[in-house]
């Protein structure tokens, strides 16, 4: 299985949300990155067939996504930004509702419905109303109905915006589980959200692809350039003014910094080993 | 195709804002009717004011001693009987030029007698004129005979035409033959509750409005809650689920217009009465040209307003799938629906006024069985109510191609 993206542009009067952007994707986690107005949900919206490119387009195995209609669309699961529910549907009803609009038989649907409610640990609430859920329990929701029909390519669209850390973790772990053979992709402006799962992030800015690769391969385009330094408070000041701070902290009378900068921020600083949020920092620093 | 039926029904159940008006139209319609039964009044044979129940079974009672066929030999008896009264001085108060019955006769004669009346004189007032009885006294009993007067007026008011429409030849025969159809003597009796029912027909715009409401979240609704972003994405998000969330949508629509149209029915028929369904609509309208029964004219009339119903269900998914919010949906529905009250009949232009005829406040509010309201094409002639049923048939025929397509090449944002 095969998604390809060919030279999608989206855009919208004088601006470009995606721009000429070219990608190919198997099965894997694929984290995508990007500060928010990168155009990763644009993107993620014309992956899905529910937003038209205005050039481009996006073919599974070979064949365009909007021409294959219901094919298409049997072989996805997606989890919007903005999870539209039905208040007064109970979780389980809802369930039902959405294995009928994939197409599900209803004695299928019942027992997919009760294993994956389980599964996302909300047996237990089965039966009451959605409006009645926490933000967690309806992000643990969004999940079970993307992966209802047993999708093969999965699209997950900021899905830990508004959740703690502790449901942030568990949802990490519940794609984890849903990952295997499949294709999943993930966008985020979260580092920690696709650090440890994804097997390839991408980082998008401005509409473009600006890189690709494992998480190793990505670190190591900085490798030389994040910093540590330590010195006083005056000097610390005079670099957070000129230099792109990752971290700050104060260590009795001095400061410890962490920079990313193409150069040494000052002589005695020294290289440090990069992290995926270093990367992120350094791509969006204006932002 | 079931379940989705199925969920799409019970999405528009369940909402709370559906719920509350769902249950609160039929109250209300139910108390319209109760108030109406409660409010009605008459005074007995004594002269004692009834109220309420007891009203109607004092009318009840009065009017079934009238019952019967209403012959030219009886009509012209209760013009002669009325003269013979009126002609005695002991039974009449004249003042200042005027005159009025003494209570006793006021009560026991006038009172049980005066509708037939009414309808009897109502045959010699002048073409498209009504007195409402005031010509009673110019009656001498040597008119031409009752039946023979009606076919007569007709015909002046067919050849002569109304301030807006000349009838063309075609139309006069049309009018002539259906009135040729109605059943001969009329049967005079109670009708009551039919007649209630015919009057309180607009009324139907109260459902009517709680549909527009109820339906206007169809589609915006799931673009208002962002839940088009998944439906979209499903295999029957552009395909099943718009004939589902249609489907859905007319019957739930369905059953709500008969459930409230019908609770109002039942409740002014316990309170008045089931009887004289079979009697015909003449006696409701003397000029009525259509060869109805009550029963018969209230089920078509309630034909006129379901089809208008589910056609205006159709206007609104159209404009919900089109449209962001529920509420500009609202909004132009109500615009649509309302703005045939706020166009004024014509004296004089005919086509504007059989335009205005058809607009859906006006379908919801008259009935139009009294009127001679045709629509001519070439050499098809058309009734008012058979016009309004192809209008609201055609346009929901018309829209339902296109009610989703909107849905479904919708661009989520």
């Amino acid at each position: 299985m095969e998604l390809s993206i060919e030279r999608l542009t989206k855009q919208y009067g004088n601006k470009i949300a995606v721009d000429k952007l070219n990608a190919k994707f198997g099965t894997g986690v694929y984290g995508l990155l990007g500060a928010n107005g990168a155009g990763k949900t644009t993107l993620m919206r014309m992956l899905c067939g529910i937003l038209d490119p205005t050039s481009g387009e996006i073919k599974l195995d070979g064949m365009n996504n909007l021409d294959m209609g219901e094919v298409f669309r049997e072989q996805l699961g997606y989890l919007p930004q903005d999870f539209g529910y039905y208040p007064d549907f109970k979780a389980r009803e809802f369930m039902l509702y959405i294995g009928a609009l994939k197409g599900l038989s209803p004695v299928y649907a019942r027992e997919r419905a009760d294993e994956l409610l389980e599964m996302v640990g909300l047996k237990e609430v089965a039966n009451k109303k959605i409006k009645t859920f926490s933000g967690g329990m309806k992000q643990r929701l969004g999940i079970a109905q993307a992966v209802m029909n047993d999708p093969k390519i999965l699209v997950f669209d900021e899905p830990t915006a508004g959740l703690d850390p502790k449901e942030r973790v568990r949802f990490r772990n519940l794609i984890s589980d849903f990952a295997s053979e499949r294709m999943v992709l993930l966008s985020t402006h979260i580092v920690s959200d696709v650090e440890y799962i994804a097997d390839e992030i991408l980082v998008m800015k401005n509409g473009t692809m600006i890189a690709r690769g494992t998480v190793t391969e990505l670190v190591d385009t900085i490798s030389d350039k994040v910093w540590r330094v330590i010195t006083d408070g005056e000097s610390a000041d005079a670099l957070c003014r000129e230099y792109n701070i990752i971290n700050l902290r104060h260590i009795e009378d001095k400061v410890e910094l962490r920079i990313v900068s193409d150069e040494a921020p000052m002589d005695m600083a020294e290289h440090v080993v990069p992290t995926l949020e270093d990367l992120y920092l350094y791509e969006f620093k204006e932002g | 195709m079931g379940a989705l039926i199925k969920f799409e029904f019970v999405k528009l159940y369940k909402k709370k804002i559906n719920l509350i008006i769902f249950w609160g139209t039929c109250a209300m319609m139910v108390i319209f009717a109760m108030v109406n039964a409660l409010q009605t009044w008459t005074w007995d044979k004594e002269g004692n004011r009834l109220k309420g129940l007891d009203a109607i079974k004092c009318k009840k009672e009065m009017t079934k001693e009238l019952e019967g066929p209403l012959t030219n030999e009886r009509a012209k008896e209760l013009v002669m009987e009325f003269m013979e009264v009126k002609s005695n001085p002991e039974n009449i108060i004249e003042e200042e030029g005027d005159w009025h019955f003494v209570d006793a006769i006021n009560y026991s004669y006038y009172s049980v007698k005066r509708d037939i009346l009414y309808m009897i004189a109502h045959n010699y007032d002048a073409p498209w004129e009504n007195t409402w009885g005031g010509n009673l006294t110019d009656l001498t009993g040597e008119e031409e005979p009752f039946y023979e007067a009606r076919t007569h007026r007709l015909k002046e008011m067919l050849a002569s035409g109304s301030s807006d429409w000349e009838y063309s030849e075609a139309e006069q025969k049309f009018w002539l033959e259906k009135d040729k159809k109605t059943k001969k003597p009329f049967i005079y009796g109670y009708a009551e509750g039919w007649e209630q029912i015919l009057d309180m027909m607009g009324f139907f715009t109260i459902p009517l409005i709680s549909l527009f409401i109820m339906m206007a979240g169809v589609y915006a609704g799931e673009y208002e809650s962002h839940a088009d972003h998944i439906i979209l994405t499903t295999k029957y998000g552009k395909s099943k689920v718009i004939a589902a969330k249609n489907l859905a949508a007319f019957l739930f629509g369905g059953i709500f217009v008969i459930l409230t149209t019908f609770l109002m029915y039942l409740i002014i028929l316990l309170c008045n009465g089931f009887d004289g369904g079979n009697l015909v609509i003449q006696n409701f309208n003397i000029d009525s040209p259509y060869p109805f029964t009550y029963v018969q004219s209230v089920l078509i009339c309630t034909g006129v307003n379901f089809v208008l119903a589910f056609a205006m269900i159709a206007v609104t998914l159209f404009l919900s799938a089109r449209m962001k919010g529920g509420l500009p949906v609202l909004a132009i529905m109500m615009l649509f629906f309302f703005i045939g009250m706020f166009m004024r009949q014509s004296t004089e232009n005919g086509i504007y006024n059989h335009i205005l005829y058809l607009l859906p406040y006006n379908v919801a509010s008259l009935t139009e069985l009294g009127y001679l309201t045709s629509y001519r094409f070439g050499s098809l002639i058309l009734d008012c109510i058979n016009m309004r049923y192809v209008t609201y048939i055609l346009l929901t025929a018309v829209l339902l191609p296109f009610i989703g397509r909107s849905f479904k090449k919708h661009q989520v944002q």
